[in-house]
């Protein structure tokens, strides 16, 4: 049913991979169960460790997997259904990404005006219209126009990056699923790209679907933020909610893992441990995503709720 | 030499030859490593940081080589004895962590026989070296060691792969331990018990570890003392309450301020631009074509090292005593007033 | 230096001016310029494969001895098929060499009776250069000569033959380079034609992988299974010995091993964020492979192919040397040898030049593969 608050929705995503035949035949759930939405002009994070199936939701959304089941729907129109013409002109031209790796998603044979300027030739625009609008979103992204005839290669992994964000941005699309964008980045690079991020989104009004694993930037950067553990959703919040109140024994875990930049806290930390066989009993009741209070979701069982619920 | 002090760094430069010219990734980097202490040099990726361990350790590539300076471990001048002495320190008294736990295993050998390795070339019988690996298993947390011994790496996640990376390390019984980036390629919670690993094995065997990162919220956690390195050299050094509280060097404080911690709100402040190239480092200060505040003298002339304390030293101009007052950004002043506030909450 | 207190500044530091003391005032806005001139990925290559010394001499190696194939054969004034009978086996005679006694056109006889050597029918005037040995053998005497073998068959004093003839009379280096010719445009073609069913083949399982790509490698583990030497005689039989049956047979297969490389390539590079980033934009499949992939993949085709082409002038000249070359009186390497080997110990010449120049051709060729190799490894971009 859609729901008209959210411009990209998510039901009961999920997408497993197999391998092998047979016997030896091995299917893994990447993503289990997930459902979210994402509200206009809104940063969505979404964090969890490696594996935990954050990558494929994203790259689910935009089509570059086919869901195996369940439905995502962006400004109302499903786009999990079987692809056709128009619904992949429909995702291209509302949905762009962000990579993480600077020198993995650039290809090395094209120049950046090629790069920059692909998305537009291929939505009809004239080499110079793109060769326009690539120089003025080189410029936006702190580059100049005598780079465009460059290749990869001679830029560094901040510059990379920031081509990488300008090649997603030159078609003006309204969500951006960008997939750790600053993890391969240097510290001082990191906060360049977080900057420019932030500035676009604003001139724009974009709406970001922010996946990471370093929980201090998506804190930072998301207004909600969606935790996830072996491919499920197992917390939802507005991202000071969740880091005052984190209610899941998962987001516990993982926000008291954080190191903080302050070596008098850092050397009386406590650290607790999620041993999902000790802190959860789901032998009689099965648990599910519950509102445990306004905008917060947990997914847990009717009594861990109830726990929760009076705190 | 204090007394206390085991390894001694003094004014190194190392080079490497590559395509272009010649790549002057240390230029004149001194510290010294005390008895069971933890020393944390931070920097980005060129800053020279990975290249000043290697050096230690004598596992720098080919093309690269020592300019001058010199490393002194027990006597020894580290950068001038032959390989065969450089073999029996590395495995007996320096132990080392590398960054990637995968590339640092053979992936065809078992892991027992990784670990048993280094203790039968040191002389110890087949069946003792076997009961000594389980122990450093066992030491380094790997639950049901018996079984994993004879386990290959690729049956290891990322974690425990590091902690059989760490006991193949402890094997020699080393005095030094050098983490060259451990945790960068995990996840956070593992990368937490990895550290606290690191920090009990330290106190247990009252080693003195040397922990090469770029993640200040891992220092923080980690380090007694802190080096900043950038464009080959060590801009600031102190105390980690010096560096994190007191910081006085306009890179440090970019470096902090950099990063959003979980109560950061407004714009970030990002350093502009890139680091130099260290085929041709700039004239002056390195950080002064990215640095704000930088004086004039900045880009003509190389900032001595001040010393502020018996701990604290910082080569900036800002610290002559004529050069105008700057201080360190609002943004910045307000976290370390916040950070000081959570510490004192914590501890009450 | 270090400076213990800020507040006893040695003289030096002292000295410095208030005015350079102040706040520099940088105003830092957008990434400094490159200096240096953009460098697309082929003159990268290329001015790497430049600097490779070996790899040049085997290129222009290569290069002359195409030039020769092309030209050799229109100005040596002898055609491949003019047959002489009375000058067959003609030793090599080069103009100002023979003056140094090599390539002169002379050739030892043996066994001839002396009393012969005045037989002006036989020996013609100045034919006889030198009696080199002189014997009895049962009471007839017999005499080593060395003779001018040109004079001795009657040939003018103007005819040259370089390489010499064969046993039909016909000029060997006319036929040497015409061989060459055939040789380099047989393999030259066939490879042209491998790569292009390979890539194609191998483009298609590599990009969609899944089922097409199970069907497409086991459709050419089947092929690759045919024994060749079978397949080739089959084609002969059918269309006859010729170029194209050779070209044919040399097809068969020889297109799997590429279609190989470019799946696995694929496979490669399919994954890689920037192909998922095109992608996510819309650029279609056709565009995926020839834009995005494909390119990519053209260093280690090139440097198979070139590989490919010794292999390929190999696979000729082994098939003509086992009978199944092309239809005569047409020369290839290959045959020349062929017929070269049956009168290997009386005129070694005749295999000499024909295995000089395929053995040069070989060489050269994976020479210049090795350097393109190196030149178009993406890892060593950048270097000299």
């Amino acid at each position: 049913m859609p729901n008209s608050e959210y411009i990209l929705e998510v039901e009961h995503l999920c997408q497993t991979f197999t391998s092998g035949h047979g016997r030896r035949k091995l299917v893994v759930k990447a993503v289990d169960d997930v459902s979210f939405g994402v509200k206009p002009a809104e940063t969505f994070g979404l964090v969890g460790e490696s594996g935990c199936g954050k990558t494929t939701t994203g790259r689910t959304i935009i089509r570059l997997y086919d869901p195996t089941s369940g439905i995502v729907r962006f400004d109302g129109r499903e786009i999990s259904g079987k692809m056709t013409k128009d619904l992949q002109k429909y995702i291209t031209e509302n949905i762009a990404m962000i990579f993480q790796d600077p020198i993995e998603s650039l290809n090395p044979r094209m120049t950046i005006e090629e790069i920059i300027g692909e998305g537009l030739m291929l939505r009809g625009a004239s080499r110079a219209e793109a060769h326009d609008k690539v120089v003025e979103m080189l410029r936006t992204v702190g580059l100049t126009e005598e780079h465009a005839t460059r290749y990869p290669h001679e830029f560094s992994g901040g510059q990379r990056q920031r081509i990488g964000i300008a090649r997603a941005m030159v078609v003006r699309p309204r969500l951006i699923i960008a997939d750790e964008p600053v993890s391969a980045l240097d510290v001082s690079i990191q906060a360049q790209v977080i900057n420019l991020l932030n500035d676009l989104k604003q001139e724009m009004g974009l709406t970001i679907l922010f996946i990471a694993h370093n929980l201090s930037v998506v804190k930072y950067f998301s207004d909600r933020i969606g935790v996830m553990y072996y491919g499920k959703l197992v917390e939802l919040a507005p991202s000071r909610v969740l880091y005052e109140r984190p209610m899941h024994p998962y987001t516990k875990a993982l926000l008291s893992a954080i190191p903080q930049p302050n070596p008098l806290t850092e050397r009386v930390r406590k650290r607790v441990d999620y041993v999902p066989e000790r802190d959860h009993d789901y032998s009689r009741e099965k648990p599910e995503m519950r509102e445990v209070e306004p905008e917060h979701f947990v997914y847990c069982s009717e009594s861990e709720a109830k726990s929760m619920r009076e705190g | 030499m204090q007394q206390n002090t085991i390894l001694s760094v003094n004014d190194l430069r190392v080079s490497f030859r590559a395509y272009g010219g010649i790549v002057q990734a240390v230029r004149g980097v001194s510290f010294d490593l005390k008895k069971g202490e933890t020393v944390a040099i931070v920097g980005e990726s060129g800053s020279g940081k990975s290249v000043s361990t290697k050096a230690i350790m004598g596992i720098l590539p080919g093309n690269a080589f020592i300019e001058s300076g010199s490393i002194d471990y027990d006597g020894l001048d580290i950068t001038k004895v032959d390989e065969a002495k450089m073999h029996e320190i590395r495995g007996h008294r320096i132990g080392l962590v590398f960054q990637d736990p995968l590339s640092a295993l053979n992936p065809i050998m078992k892991v027992g026989k990784q670990i048993t390795e280094v203790l039968v070339r040191q002389g110890m019988s087949k069946q003792d070296a076997h009961q000594r690996a389980l122990q450093l298993m066992k030491d380094v947390g790997i639950p049901d060691a018996e079984r994993r011994i004879n386990q290959y790496p690729f049956q290891f996640s990322g974690g425990m792969r590091q902690r059989i990376v760490i006991a193949i390390a402890l094997a020699g019984d080393p005095e030094i331990l050098i983490c060259d980036e451990p945790t960068t390629a995990l996840d956070v919670t593992v990368q937490a018990k990895i550290l606290e690993l690191i920090n009990q094995i330290k106190e247990e065997r009252h080693l003195s570890v040397l922990f090469i990162t770029h993640d200040l919220g891992v220092v923080a956690q980690m380090a007694d003392r802190i080096c900043v390195m950038y464009a080959g050299k060590i801009v600031e050094s102190g105390t980690a309450e010096e560096i994190f509280f007191e910081p006085v060097h306009p890179y440090t404080w970019a470096l902090l301020s950099s990063m959003p911690d979980l109560e950061t709100y407004g714009r970030l402040e990002a350093i502009p631009g890139t680091p130099p190239n260290m085929i041709a480092p700039p004239k002056g200060d390195a950080f002064a074509i990215r640095n704000k505040y930088a004086l004039k003298i900045d880009f003509e002339q190389e900032p001595p090292t001040f010393r502020l304390s018996d701990t604290h030293y910082a080569s900036t101009w800002l610290l002559h005593p004529r050069a105008p007052r700057v201080e360190m950004p609002a943004s910045l002043r307000e976290r370390i007033q916040r950070m000081k506030e959570a510490a004192a909450h914590a501890q009450q | 230096m270090i400076i213990e207190d800020r507040n006893h500044l040695p003289q030096e530091m002292n000295d410095i001016p208030d005015a350079k003391l102040a706040l520099a005032q940088t105003d830092y806005t957008t990434d400094e310029r490159f200096t240096t001139e953009p460098i697309g990925f082929y003159k990268d290559a290329f001015r790497r494969l430049r600097a490779n010394r070996v790899s040049m001499i085997s290129l222009c190696t290569i290069l002359v001895i195409v030039v020769l194939a092309l030209v050799v054969p229109n100005i040596t004034g002898y055609s491949y098929t003019e047959q002489n009978v009375k000058q067959k086996n003609l030793p090599p005679k080069i103009p100002i060499l023979e003056n140094w006694g090599i390539a002169d056109g002379t050739r030892t006889l043996t066994n001839i009776k002396k009393s012969s050597l005045d037989d002006a029918k036989r020996f013609p005037e100045g034919s006889v250069l030198s009696i080199i040995n002189e014997y009895t053998v049962r009471k007839t005497e017999v005499v080593d000569i060395k003779v001018d073998y040109y004079a001795y068959c009657g040939a003018p004093e103007t005819e040259y033959h370089w390489f010499g003839t064969d046993y039909l009379g016909r000029d060997i280096l006319t036929r040497l380079f015409r061989g060459a010719r055939i040789s380099l445009m047989i393999a030259v073609i066939s490879v042209v034609t491998n790569l292009i069913i390979g890539v194609i083949y191998g483009s298609i399982a590599g990009y969609y992988g899944g089922k097409v790509d199970l069907f497409l490698t086991h459709l050419a583990e089947v092929l690759d299974g045919l024994p060749y030497i079978v397949v080739t005689i089959l084609f002969m039989i059918l269309l006859g010995s010729g170029m194209l049956s050779i070209i044919l047979a040399l097809t068969v297969t020889g297109w799997i091993g590429t279609a190989r490389l470019t799946r696995a390539q694929f496979y490669r590079y399919k994954g890689r964020e920037y192909v998922l980033a095109a992608r996510t934009l819309g650029v279609p499949d056709r565009k995926l492979i020839f834009r995005h992939i494909l390119p990519n993949t053209i260093g280690p085709l090139i440097t198979r192919a070139m590989i490919a082409v010794p292999g390929a002038i190999f696979s000729e000249s082994f098939l003509a040397y086992i009978g199944l070359g092309i239809k005569p009186p047409e020369p290839s390497i290959g045959i020349l040898l062929s017929v070269g080997q049956e009168v290997l110990l009386q005129y070694p010449y005749q295999t000499l030049f024909p295995a000089i120049l395929i053995s040069v051709l070989m060489i050269a060729f994976n020479m210049l593969s090795n350097g393109l190799r190196d030149a178009m490894d993406p890892s060593r971009r950048g270097e000299a």
